[in-house]
């Protein structure tokens, strides 16, 4: 990082984002790192504050800045739309990841692997099971999953890379008026296969009215309306 | 030097551990099993009480993919370092790291990671990289400079291009469906069809690993669905535990239970080409912003992931397709997956995958096994010392993704 001087006449598009000690203390992080401090700071009077200067911090509290401050438009904003079938997919792929009727059990307050190598005394075992420093005791103790975690990075910038390419199959920005592919990097829309929730075999008519699903025959039409049917 | 070299794949399904002297990785499932008698077994080792298959529970560390409850991934990592070093205990201090992640990791997850293996494992050495990125060094001589590595997991497949042993984050694409996706699918309809199967995860496992397929011509195959009839015998936990597919030769017991599978052996795994047959359920069918989405497929993926690379290399990068992963063992995927490609790119490039030497589900542990021993190795860890001086943010500078 270079350190410059802040010209006196600011150009209003200039992509350079300055800041001043000022705007340092409001963004500072609510979390402890006190491993960032940088030694000149550390150096300075007992009674002046603390500035932490760490950049990924200070571009996170930019960000945040911006997004409340709503200065932040178009570009990676999404459609109300799209945020709905985000939320879809999301809820049908927590459905489908369960695996077993409860993966989160509780663990056994005293559990921890017993190594081969040596015998372990309940001390050593809650050493084991808790952490050796104070950082990783918190860890270990976190019992969060990951929404958690993802939940309170919302705002920051890598959260929108790392959502962002996760839905990015699910976009629907495509042009579709374009007909003829110009560039190979457009897709094609291709029509979506529809298989009948009965039989699994393909179907040449439309959507059941009432839930959407559908039927290749009148058989499998009236089962549907008997069992799968909302 | 004297210092031990250890290479942990960190897979959501499996970890795949060992060091750079050993021949083949020690595979280790990456869970705790709690089974009807109340006690939690650790990784591999709940394979063995075959009587408890039918009610277990499974507690994975991996959310979404992501490494996130490290009060289950400790156990296991303990487990598992005592399974790479039978003989004398692993001492991390005298050890180099290589540990794998999925790109694109929560930094917070990854620097929980980072401080983990420092202070309650205490590594002297360490480098943290995406699973993709070892890849291209599975090779004998020099590593390819053009990978486009397909990797498919137990929780999603990505689509990475490897560009000078580089990841090339803007490349990156992400279809969030994997091995487990197939099997809460096949679960469902098994249900739907045949008996409640919901809390006998190891039997849908086995079922889905023994008959699926995908098939090369879909709409062929949804039409002659009969001659894709399998029968596949169920456990009776006498003669045997997980079941198997009956074949011509072999009589099955008399009163032996069994399930009959057809279209749903291929369908299933047509997700991955049609993502919507995934959203084919009550709940979502009569959303009408379901019911108008358009969805990319693995294959629009993997164009995309290329068109995003500068034009020059990407003729380039196709001649070198590597799919990886526990999910690519899936009968054809691999055949349908180039074939359609190839429907999809112009016709002077040539499309073309690259035969792997080792399993796929290991090829990431046989690649760190080639660069742990590499000179460049010294210029990307990050020592214990480095570390305490630096601080976590610092280790995620040097290992983590860029955004864009």
């Amino acid at each position: 990082m270079l350190v410059e001087e802040i010209p006196k006449t600011i150009n209003p598009n200039s992509a350079t984002i300055y800041f001043l000690s000022l705007i340092n203390l409001q963004a500072r992080p609510t979390q402890k790192s006190a491993e960032n401090q940088s030694e000149d700071s550390a150096r300075s009077e007992k009674n002046r504050p603390k500035v932490n200067y760490n950049i990924t911090d200070l571009l996170n509290a930019q960000t945040q800045l911006n997004y409340n401050s709503g200065t932040v438009n178009g570009g990676t904003f999404k459609s109300s739309h799209q945020m709905q079938l985000e939320k879809l997919i999301t809820k049908r792929l927590t459905e489908l990841n369960k695996e077993s009727p409860n993966p989160t059990f509780e663990l056994p307050k005293m559990f921890a692997y017993t190594s081969i190598h040596k015998t372990l005394s309940a001390a050593d075992k809650k050493k084991i099971r808790h952490g050796n420093s104070l950082a990783a005791k918190k860890i270990l103790a976190a019992r969060r999953n990951f929404n958690s975690y993802l939940d309170e990075e919302k705002n920051w910038i890598w959260t929108n890379t790392i959502q962002g390419v996760h839905f990015s199959f699910a976009e629907q920005n495509w042009e579709l008026a374009s007909k003829k592919r110009k560039n190979y990097s457009e897709p094609v829309l291709k029509p979506k296969v529809r298989l009948c929730s009965m039989c699994g075999s393909r179907s040449p008519y439309s959507r059941c009215g009432a839930c959407g699903l559908y039927s290749c025959s009148v058989r499998c039409r009236r089962l549907h309306f008997e069992l799968r049917c909302v | 030097m004297t210092k031990k070299h250890l290479v942990l794949d960190n897979g959501s399904y499996s970890i795949k551990a060992g060091f750079s002297t050993d021949e083949s990785p020690c595979v280790v499932q990456n869970l705790l099993a709690k089974a009807k008698d109340g006690v939690v077994y650790i990784g591999n080792d709940y394979l063995k009480h075959t009587n408890l298959y039918s009610g277990i529970n499974f507690r994975r560390p991996h959310d979404q993919g992501h490494l996130t409850s490290w009060e289950t991934e400790k156990p296991v990592w303990d487990y598992t370092f005592d399974q790479v070093s039978p003989l004398c205990e692993l001492d991390p201090l005298d050890t180099r790291l290589l540990l794998t992640e999925i790109p694109f990791q929560l930094p917070r997850l990854s620097m929980n990671t980072d401080l983990i293996v420092f202070e309650e494992y205490g590594f002297s050495e360490y480098y943290r990289c995406p699973a993709p990125l070892l890849v291209p060094w599975d090779v004998e001589g020099k590593p390819q400079d053009f990978t486009l590595v397909i990797d498919c997991g137990y929780n999603s497949i990505h689509v990475v291009p490897v560009l000078y042993q580089r990841v090339y984050w803007k490349g990156i694409r992400k279809l969030p469906i994997g091995g487990r996706h197939l099997n809460g699918l096949l679960k469902e309809t098994i249900s739907f069809r045949h008996y409640d199967v919901s809390d006998e995860p190891i039997l849908i496992n086995t079922v889905r690993e023994q008959t699926m397929f995908v098939a090369s011509d879909f709409e062929e195959a949804l039409k002659n669905k009969a001659s894709a009839k399998c029968e596949f015998i169920l456990p009776d936990f006498k003669t045997t535990f997980t079941g198997y597919v009956r074949d011509g030769s072999t009589k099955p017991p008399a009163d032996a239970q069994s399930i009959q599978l057809f279209d749903e052996r291929f369908t299933i795994p047509e997700s991955f080409f049609k993502p919507e047959i995934m959203l084919d359920h009550n709940l979502y069918s009569k959303n009408p912003i379901v019911q108008k989405a358009h969805f990319k497929n693995l294959t629009d993926l993997v164009v995309e992931s290329i068109m995003a690379c500068p034009d020059i290399i990407r003729p380039v990068l196709l001649e070198n397709i590597n799919v990886v992963g526990g999910t690519a063992k899936l009968d054809n995927l691999t055949e349908r997956l180039i074939s359609e490609l190839k429907r999809e790119l112009p016709v002077n490039w040539n499309v073309k995958l690259t035969d792997q030497t080792h399993d796929v589900s290991e090829v990431a542990w046989y690649g760190g096994k080639r660069l742990i021993e590499e000179d460049i190795m010294r210029k990307l860890t990050i020592t214990k010392q480095d570390f305490f001086e630096h601080g976590e943010n610092w280790c995620q500078k040097q290992f983590g993704f860029e955004n864009f």
